[in-house]
């Protein structure tokens, strides 16, 4: 990647102390978080070297440096050239652990818009980029999104360093490799790819570093950018890039043989390949006792179900089918829908928009006002719109039953999937009934089958079927039955653990 | 460029799918508020043509939600008069507020004259027709007109054909004196060659002309009620008589459709006194043999009994009382079986219980040359043998009449 600032002349250090500090001070523009803090060394003989040490405020801490760097005064005065003090500040005087000696402009432009301080001496065309870093992160909380009931509390944060620490202290293997690269233009966002060498397939490695490589964008805010360049289909409601808060995810994934993108300024990190069936998949499924968790994993493909197809159900029953509803429901059904004004769809898509709307304010209102929103909503757009004739009863509860099914869906993005799909069954059922809610699956279907995440197919284990996958599918097998990895993604390493 | 076009078929494609969604509007749609339900139907006879009753369900006063007024009767009927039963039926759209919709119906009640003169025809548009399903009951009046049946009011279940469709069930599985035939069974038994079918016959009880009003129902004794009284036997399409009770019992028996039932015998100890047996499981096979010629058919019934009651001072932990019990219990469901059998030989000359399907079955050489089996089967030869066995005596183990002679 070339970098290229519009204030530079020339791409080296020129020595003269006066005129470096003013280009690097105008290749920022002169902004005011440049600080430039002076001082003097006596040389050997009564020369003087003049000396400026450059940091950005906020970004770095540079007590230490600088305290060092003043304490050395006595000791300066045995160097005749200011190339042998600068080499002596850099093994003997700063305590950094990271000193490097540079004469590059990019290079010092690049060091210290991350927190790096610059040393700076008259009469020296090198200057020293000390690692000051300073890495204020929100401290390790629990994660929002996928909480659970029982499992690790702990949370990725927006600071990429300490994200990268979190991986390496669950897994403690000096297989376990991380390769960063810069990606956006401007930004330079700091992004790692994350692997265990001896697990991971090398083609799908290979796939994720050529895929971000090709990433040519001005900045990088959020994983999701990334996720959107590298995924395999741009138009597809269903996710084929993995997202989770949780060290723990990303650990299991690796020991899988996933490869793991993280991105410095967002505590979500990608996982890949991703796999249809993945997204059912809670951590909690493995520290819950195995039986349980099948139950409450086959819980989760039925709400999926239930969220996706519930109101178009409806919808084709009522308003084709009602030969299909029980005799005394059907009276029921029929009594509630006296005097509603609007067909069953136009009714659907009423509280369907209205839930949706509810769902989109609570997530955005301030929290203090939650409350009060929940309760209008409850209140008013249910109970209310029954009363005033708007909406039969039959259909809050069907929307009711969408929406917190929807919710069963450990992965957010998933449920995005059902969200999408909802609305466009919905018109199928209500233009051609139950015949079209069975066009509609097709599609889905047919869809599914197209879709592949890093050159495994999505709908793996399923089709094409892996019998040994099973196991951890639909089922959640007791940890010890567990023997070899998923087949699907085609590990260098199939044997996970030995048989007792 | 080549994209352009490609986009530009597609934005059409995607154009004319929604189109025909939206297009599509009325397309065998109906909302439920559109409909009619119907729930019981009558045909009766006025001259020539047919008398369609519709017993329509009137929703808002059915349902459970609260703040509907009481005042008005939950379901409605309307008549009409037609040529056929869908020319009565559309002639009925001009009296009825929505469409009509037959799919949930519950019964269907056929007037004792249309059923004499034969009830393939009206039947025919009730096979055909798509939208209703073939899993309603069938009942011939008895007594009264088919719409007579259907103006009355029900107590406990608002809609008065869901009460004859859960009536019919629940006596049918538990006492086994009535017969529950679907319309799809009745199609096939007018098909079954040896097998005249049979219908289960509805009348009224008490003061038919107060039964008719919501206010009947105020009454704790019901002012009328609708009843189930044994079946009406066919001869093909034509009804032939009247079947009691025991006629129909006996039908169940010999078509192992019976779930449960009870009868009463005398006691062994000859005081006179009663017992009543309960039936938890029936099977009955019924083979043929060959005398002259002649078929003869013979009808074993394995019943398995409970005791339900004992009225009189027997020692019921005597193996030689159960023993008499059992010889009783055989001889009692012999004798019901032959009184029966005599009966469609003699009186209704109908095949009802499907004797002539077991010849069919198993000589159809023979079968081929009997021209008119009900002619036949008055005076062929059957015999019966009951072969009960006793399961349980109940949890008190002698009779309470016994322990207090003591």
């Amino acid at each position: 990647m070339v970098n290229q600032s519009a204030a530079d002349s020339g791409s080296t250090l020129s020595g003269n102390l006066k005129q470096d500090k003013q280009r690097i001070s105008d290749g920022l523009g002169n902004s005011q978080d440049l600080f430039l803090r002076p001082f003097q060394a006596d040389l050997a003989g009564s020369g003087k070297a003049e000396g400026a040490v450059l940091y950005m405020e906020g970004l770095s801490y540079s007590n230490n440096l600088l305290q060092s760097l003043l304490a050395s005064h006595d000791a300066s005065a045995k160097f005749t050239s200011t190339e042998q003090l600068l080499a002596h500040y850099q093994e003997k005087v700063i305590a950094e652990g990271s000193v490097i000696q540079s004469a590059s402009i990019d290079e010092i432009f690049d060091k210290l818009l991350t927190g790096h301080s610059i040393v700076l001496l008259d009469g020296c065309p090198q200057a020293l980029i000390v690692g000051t870093v300073d890495l204020q992160a929100r401290p390790v909380e629990e994660p929002n999104v996928q909480s659970v009931v029982r499992g690790p509390r702990e949370g990725f944060t927006e600071l990429i360093s300490q994200n990268i620490a979190m991986i390496r202290r669950k897994i403690n293997s000096r297989h376990l490799w991380m390769e960063s690269i810069q990606i956006g233009r401007i930004t330079k966002t700091k992004v790692t790819i994350a692997y265990i060498d001896t697990i991971v397939n090398e083609n799908v490695l290979a796939e994720v570093r050529k895929r971000l490589r090709q990433i040519d964008i001005d900045g990088i805010l959020e994983s999701n950018y990334i996720e959107e360049h590298i995924q395999d289909k741009k138009y597809s409601p269903f996710p084929t890039v993995f997202n989770t808060e949780r060290p723990d995810v990303i650990a299991a994934g690796l020991l899988e043989g996933r490869v793991a993108i993280l991105v410095d300024g967002t505590p979500f990190v990608l996982l890949v390949p991703a796999l249809f069936t993945q997204f059912f998949q809670s951590s909690e499924d493995y520290y819950e006792r195995a039986d349980f968790s099948t139950l409450i994993r086959l819980l989760r493909f039925l709400s999926f179900l239930l969220a996706t197809i519930t109101p178009s159900f409806y919808i084709a029953i009522t308003t084709f089918h009602q030969e299909m509803l029980p005799t005394t429901l059907l009276y029921n059904l029929a009594s509630q829908r006296e005097g509603v004004p609007f067909p069953a769809f136009i009714e659907a898509l009423i509280m369907e928009i209205t839930f949706e709307i509810l769902r989109e304010a609570s997530v955005r209102m301030p929290k203090t006002i939650g409350q009060s929103i929940s309760i209008v909503g409850t209140l008013v757009v249910g109970q209310a719109a029954v009363e005033a004739g708007l909406v039969s009863a039959a259909m809050v509860i069907v929307v009711s039953i969408t929406a917190i099914a929807n919710f069963v869906l450990p992965a957010f993005n998933l449920g995005i999937a059902a969200r999408l799909l909802r609305f466009m069954l919905m018109m199928m059922a209500a233009s051609f009934g139950l015949y079209g809610i069975f066009i509609g699956i097709l599609l889905i279907v047919l869809h599914l089958c197209t879709l592949s995440s890093f050159g495994v197919p999505y709908t793996a284990p399923l089709a094409p079927f892996k019998s040994e996958d099973q196991k951890d599918t639909f089922f959640r097998f007791p940890i010890p039955f567990m023997l070899k990895r998923p087949a699907s993604l085609r590990p260098q390493q199939q044997v996970r653990q030995k048989r007792r | 460029m080549r994209s352009g076009t490609f986009v530009r078929i597609l934005l059409v494609t995607a154009l004319l799918l929604s189109a025909s969604g939206v297009l599509s509007a009325c397309w065998s749609r109906h909302e439920l508020n559109d409909l009619s339900i119907v729930v019981g139907l009558g045909i009766d006879k006025q001259g020539k043509k047919y008398k369609v009753t519709a017993q329509i369900v009137n929703p808002g006063q059915v349902s459970t939600r609260q703040g509907v007024s009481n005042n008005f009767s939950p379901v409605i009927t309307y008549e009409a008069i037609g040529k056929t039963v869908p020319d009565a039926l559309t002639r009925m759209t001009a009296k009825a507020a929505r469409q009509l919709y037959l799919s949930h119906l519950r019964i269907l009640i056929i007037g004792e004259e249309v059923a004499r003169e034969g009830i393939g025809k009206p039947l025919d548009f009730m096979a055909r027709d798509r939208e209703l399903r073939t899993d309603f009951f069938l009942v011939v009046a008895k007594g009264s007109s088919a719409e007579e049946l259907l103006n009355m009011y029900s107590p406990i279940d608002p809609i008065p054909s869901n009460n004859f469709y859960t009536k019919l069930e629940t006596s049918d599985r538990l006492w086994a004196a009535t017969g529950k035939i679907t319309l799809d069974m009745l199609i096939q038994e007018l098909y079954r060659p040896g097998k005249s079918p049979a219908l289960t016959a509805l009348e009224i009880v008490g003061d038919s002309k107060k039964g008719d009003s919501i206010a009947s129902g105020r009454a704790i004794d019901p002012v009328v009620i609708l009843k189930y009284n044994g079946m009406a036997a066919f001869v093909y399409d034509k009804m032939v008589g009247w079947m009691n009770e025991n006629d129909t019992k006996v039908l169940n028996y010999l078509q192992n459709t019976i779930v449960q039932t009870n009868f009463v015998i005398n006691c062994p100890d000859g005081s006179g006194e009663q017992l009543t047996l309960q039936v938890v499981n029936s099977h009955s096979k019924t083979s043929v043999s060959y005398e002259n010629g002649e078929p003869v058919f013979h009808a074993v019934i394995r019943n398995e009994v409970n005791i339900q009651d004992i009225n009189c001072p027997i020692d019921i932990m005597d193996e030689k009382t159960i023993k008499s019990i059992t010889e009783l219990a055989n001889k009692r469901v012999e004798q019901l079986v032959m009184t029966s059998v005599k009966k469609a030989q003699t009186e209704l000359k109908a095949d009802i219980y499907g004797f002539g399907e077991v010849l069919h079955r198993k000589n159809p050489k023979l079968w081929k040359t009997i021209p008119d089996w009900n002619k036949r089967f008055a005076t062929v030869k059957v015999t019966v043998r009951g072969d009960n066995h006793i399961r349980r005596i109940g949890s008190t183990v002698q009779s309470i009449e016994k322990e207090t002679k003591r």
